[in-house]
């Protein structure tokens, strides 16, 4: 049953957790160990939720904490492909080389932040309130707000430039 | 490009559904964690498991009296390292147990973790540093006692000189040594989390 439950949570936010990945890891292998990794936690993590925040709090923090404690180091672990998953590329197929070159643009520009900045603008994007990144990262909301405005004017002047 | 248009493209930016099975999540969960602290877990376990094979032997070797030079001294003395490397060990896996709390908010579980890495680290410097030179008395008891045979002297002079003096250059070696190769095991690490909260709190101190 928690099994169970347990994949009903990572289908809800697969999405995010990929995108930490995307942001976090720079080569597919890396990507493959943080993915693995993040579902290592979540599931060590999860008879331990006990509701008092939402449930997409609760993944954010530690796909977060995995992701910036992360340890660089040895071989990858097994293939993700040999349980059957793939990543995926960050768009269909089907959708225009212009969406392509923008999502690129987005990914890149994010890239030239500094990891609190990662997390703070993946927040931003993902709609969540300042309170919300407030429960998640631990800093103050007025503090997030300035740093919020720095980092909107830096992916400005990236996404002009480039 | 307008914010709200960098909203949309992130939302488009993973389509894919999860192809997790059953299956599938269970052989990610048989996996062993690479993370720092599930490192220095089983580090810990293979440090007790060399112990108790050690001893183990000790015991063995002395329950058959192999070597008949054996003394209670050296007996009392390896009782001791016992006790330290016990004391060491379960004071190792508490800090261990409380480093990190991953689902708590970034910031404390990233401070905790420094904190509790700063002194894992601290630990195993004086361990180590103390324990070569533990370990050098020992030897140097043991082997002068075997060679004096049965009855116990005191060494002459110029035997503890020598004896200190290369006690001394041990010890400085182990010392650079350990500093030098803690650096290279956990330097990197404390570093990041440093950077990070340093970023953190440079964006609280605006």
């Amino acid at each position: 049953m928690a099994e169970k439950d347990f994949l009903d949570v990572l289908r809800q936010h697969e999405r995010m957790i990929h995108k930490i990945c995307h942001v976090y890891a720079s080569d597919t292998s890396t990507k493959q160990d943080l993915f693995q990794e993040i579902i290592l936690q979540l599931w060590k993590s999860f008879n331990g939720f006990r509701n008092e925040s939402k449930i997409s709090t609760w993944v954010y923090r530690i796909a977060l904490n995995t992701a910036l404690t992360q340890y660089r180091r040895g071989k990858s672990k097994v293939p993700l492909s040999f349980i059957g998953f793939e990543f995926k590329d960050m768009i269909d197929k089907n959708d225009s080389s212009d969406q392509q070159e923008n999502i690129d643009l987005l990914y890149n520009a994010i890239s030239n932040l500094n990891e609190v900045e990662k997390a703070i603008v993946m927040l931003y994007l993902d709609d969540k309130s300042y309170e919300e990144m407030e429960e998640i990262l631990g800093i103050s909301k007025g503090t997030l707000r300035v740093k919020m405005n720095r980092i909107k004017e830096k992916l400005r002047q990236f996404t002009k430039t480039s | 490009m307008e914010l709200e248009k960098l909203k949309e493209l992130w939302d488009d930016s993973t389509n894919s559904s999860l192809p997790i099975d059953k299956e599938g999540l269970s052989k990610i969960l048989n996996q062993s964690s690479r993370r720092p602290i599930a490192l220095i877990k089983r580090n810990l376990k293979l440090e007790v498991l060399f112990v108790i094979l050690l001893y183990g032997f000790l015991i063995w070797l002395i329950l058959n009296q192999v070597d008949s030079n054996i003394l209670y001294v050296d007996i009392i003395l390896l009782v001791l390292a016992g006790i330290l490397f016990c004391v060491y060990a379960f004071y190792k896996n508490k800090l261990l147990n409380k480093m990190e709390c991953v689902g708590c908010e970034v910031k404390s579980n990233l401070s905790l973790q420094l904190k509790s890495l700063e002194k894992l680290v601290k630990l195993y410097f004086k361990v180590g540093n103390i324990g070569i030179v533990f370990v050098y008395l020992i030897a140097g008891t043991i082997s002068y006692i075997e060679a004096e045979g049965d009855t116990v002297h005191f060494p002459h002079v110029l035997e503890l000189v020598i004896f200190i003096a290369i006690g001394a250059i041990l010890f400085i070696i182990s010392y650079y040594f350990s500093r030098w190769y803690l650096f290279q095991l956990y330097g990197k690490h404390i570093q990041k989390l440093k950077n990070i909260l340093y970023e953190m709190d440079e964006s609280d101190s605006i």
